[in-house]
């Protein structure tokens, strides 16, 4: 580097900076060289510098990659806070990702407004999501926003109050361009409610195409403060502890016929009492619809009040604590109320149905009691729409028996519902799981009779799945000794039998001899499977030999 | 099967699925009925394309019959782009020193592959969050060319900065 010989001057570095220096000591030492001159001189070195130090960086490698790529990094940079500190690196990354609008879209009104300013400089003419939190933003901030106010696409109200979405609201920040509104309110000053004037007019109404509303609150009543007909996405979540009116969700719901996802979630109760009788609210446009309750019944009292009969997915679900858990308490719908819900939810038949009992680990579900014992079940229609119905129950700390329990009675409501359901009978395939705990063998015995019963309300089958080692038992219960049965489980026609997690144990020969047993009474019957599936960790050869007699064909995979 | 030529003079032979991954590729392909392509002239031919192009082909290999992004859906693009998290695959593959992943980004966006540029795009992003203004230049070789009053500025603009 040293001996490099730079154009023009014939010089190399060193020697350069040499002559510079004797030049510049030359002009310093002249009388006529002022304290002014000299500050020039530094202002001036100083410019020369950046230029030479911009100049350098312009060569670097990643400053070699073309500007509209360059631009792209900060893209995937979520923080703004990182976003910021790129525009600090260089000249050429400043200009660069200060040209490029929509990175500076995010925008806090609660920053004060150097940084709101700064904000709306750099975000020129892209959508502005704007996010207020908590403090109702002064006047001059307004004044600020007032000439963007058309770019907001997104609106943010954290923590707020209703006076603050009153002001809002009356700033005209709802305005024809808005596409999606998100409100958390804070109800409570101190530990106590404060109360709320209802508005002249619904807040803001001039968002006449918003199409995406958040809200969590904790009242329905508050739903009576907007109307948004154009809305797409509706997702509440409600603390209901007062004017819990399911009405007033009924409501909104109506005024908002071009819904095509609603997402609600509630904590607390319900009063659909006094409103029983009003008409269903149909949602035709809606191919998403989850309802679940943390903390309380009605579940399914709610989604008997509504119809979206072109719902692609459709999930029912709840959480109750286990001192709810008492016995006999109506975990499903009662046979009425399924079939109000899966006519209600659906165009065609029902051809699938998956019972599954199983431990799971959800935490978008719900707070964080830990583990949770789940149940569910699925209907799954010819035109693709799904119906979910679950619950859940927090199962930390839970004793054995009473996780039993649970799950018990959790097969045995599921199962009663199927059965009893007059839509089911062009059910094609039943996939039944049971991953939860293991049973004692009183309630295995009542398991298997509700097997059998629920078999004779079935007609023939493409396919039946079994997966989970206690069920092996019910099926096969006779080849067990686990009692006396009242009734022998009569299999159905089915064409394929699927069989997963065999037992490993002492159990695990006399279920494959029962499923051999199972295979020579369907053949002796005149309705052999036309394929058996088994998932199990050994296949003792004589017993798949056998098998293979009466059965079409027999796949088995290792665990 | 599609010959590929670089601007090197190195011939590659792949299967037509791979080729496609790059859109360019595939629209050459395309719109002049040929099975021979001779793309990449990248930045004039100033580096060898070779190594990043072999390197462009694992990834079009590995990801070959995938479903490639669709360009008319903005929201999938923006999610895309928002997204920072690279598959674990992708994660070692884009693991390499600073001039070739630079190279790989050129390439991929020379090619039409907008996967793998959003991957490399990512993976520099990743290399810049929570860093400071001095630690990112120190990492890509990069000096303070602001002046003073610049600097002041700023400071100033990015007190109110931090995430909330």
């Amino acid at each position: 580097m040293g001996t490099q010989i730079y154009p023009g001057r014939g010089l190399s570095l060193s020697q350069l900076v040499f002559a510079l220096n004797k030049e510049l000591d030359l002009v310093v030492h002249s009388p006529s060289f002022t304290l002014d001159a000299i500050s020039q001189l530094d202002r001036d070195t100083s410019a020369a510098l950046t230029t030479i130090r911009e100049w350098r960086n312009s060569l670097v490698p990643i400053n070699r990659i073309p500007l509209d790529i360059l631009s792209l990094i900060p893209t995937h940079l979520s923080s703004q806070e990182d976003r910021f500190i790129a525009t600090s690196v260089c000249r050429h990354w400043r200009k660069t990702f200060l040209e490029h609008g929509a990175l500076w879209s995010k925008l806090f009104l609660h920053k004060g407004n150097v940084y709101v300013e700064t904000l709306l400089r750099r975000v020129k003419g892209s959508p502005l999501d704007v996010i207020v939190d908590r403090k109702i933003p002064t006047d001059t901030t307004i004044t600020l926003l007032s000439p963007r106010i058309r770019q907001i696409k997104y609106l943010e109200l954290r923590q707020s109050s209703w006076e603050a979405i009153t002001k809002l609201s009356e700033m005209g920040l709802g305005q024809p361009f808005l596409r999606t509104l998100k409100i958390a309110v804070v109800e409570r000053r101190n530990g106590f409610r404060r109360p709320v004037t209802p508005p002249p007019h619904p807040f803001f109404s001039d968002a006449a195409n918003l199409e995406q509303f958040f809200l969590d609150s904790w009242s329905y009543k508050r739903l009576e403060y907007f109307v948004f007909p154009r809305l797409t996405t509706l997702t509440l979540s409600m603390h209901c502890t007062y004017d819990c009116n399911a009405p007033d969700l009924f409501d909104f719901l109506k005024a908002s016929p071009m819904l095509r996802t609603v997402e609600i979630r509630i904590q607390g109760g319900n009063n659909l009492q006094e409103h029983s009788r009003e008409p269903i609210v149909v949602l035709p446009n809606v191919e998403v619809f989850s309802l679940h309750m943390f903390h309380g019944w009605g579940v399914y009292y709610i989604a008997a009040r509504i119809s979206c009969p072109y719902s692609k997915h459709t999930s029912l679900t709840y959480q109750i604590p286990d001192y709810e858990l008492l016995p006999g308490i109506e975990i499903f719908p009662t046979s009425v109320t399924s079939n109000v819900i899966v006519r209600q939810y659906t165009r065609s038949p029902v051809e699938e149905v998956t019972l599954r009992v199983e431990p799971i680990i959800d935490l978008a579900m719900g707070p964080t009691f830990g583990p949770l014992v789940g149940c569910s079940l699925t209907f799954r229609c010819s035109d693709t729409g799904i119906i979910k119905l679950g619950f859940q129950v927090p199962g930390i700390d839970l004793p054995q028996t009473l996780l039993e329990e649970i799950g018990c009675e959790a097969f045995l409501q599921a199962s009663t519902t199927i059965r009893a359901h007059p839509l089911l009978c062009q059910v094609k395939h039943l996939h039944i799981e049971y991953k939860a705990i293991t049973l004692q063998s009183r309630q295995l015995l009542s398991m298997a009779q509700e097997v059998g019963s629920l078999f004779k309300s079935l007609g023939p089958l493409d396919g039946l799945t079994i997966d989970g080692c206690d069920l092996h038992v019910v099926f096969f219960a006779s080849h067990l000794e686990l009692g006396e049965l009242e009734q022998t489980i009569v299999f159905p026609s089915i064409k394929e039998l699927a069989i997963s997690r065999l037992p490993t144990g002492p159990d695990a020969e006399a279920c494959m001899e029962a499923i051999v047993d199972l295979a020579e009474s369907q053949h002796a019957k005149g309705i052999p499977f036309e394929r058996v599936k088994i998932h199990a960790t050994a296949f003792p050869a004589e017993i798949v030999e056998v098998l293979r007699r009466w059965v079409g064909a027999v796949d088995c995979y290792e665990d | 099967m599609v010959l590929l030529v670089t601007s090197d003079n190195k011939n590659f032979v792949v299967d037509r699925e791979v080729a496609d991954r790059s859109v360019f590729v595939k629209n050459t392909l395309e719109a002049r009925g040929l099975s021979i392509a001779t793309p990449p002239m990248l930045n004039g031919g100033c580096f060898e394309l070779t190594s990043p192009f072999l390197q462009v082909l694992e990834y079009c290999q590995h990801h070959r019959g995938e479903p490639l992004p669709t360009t008319d859906d903005a929201n999938a693009d923006e999610n895309r782009k928002r997204t920072t998290d690279i598959g674990e695959w992708d994660r070692k593959f884009i693991t390499v020193d600073h001039e070739m992943l630079f190279e790989i980004i050129l390439a991929a966006n020379y090619l039409d592959i907008k996967p793998l540029l959003d991957v490399g795009c990512k993976t520099i992003g990743n290399m810049v969050k929570g860093k400071s203004p001095e630690e990112v230049r120190k990492l890509f070789d990069i000096v303070n060319d602001f002046t003073p009053e610049e600097e002041a500025q700023i400071k100033k603009e990015n007190e109110w900065a931090e995430d909330p």
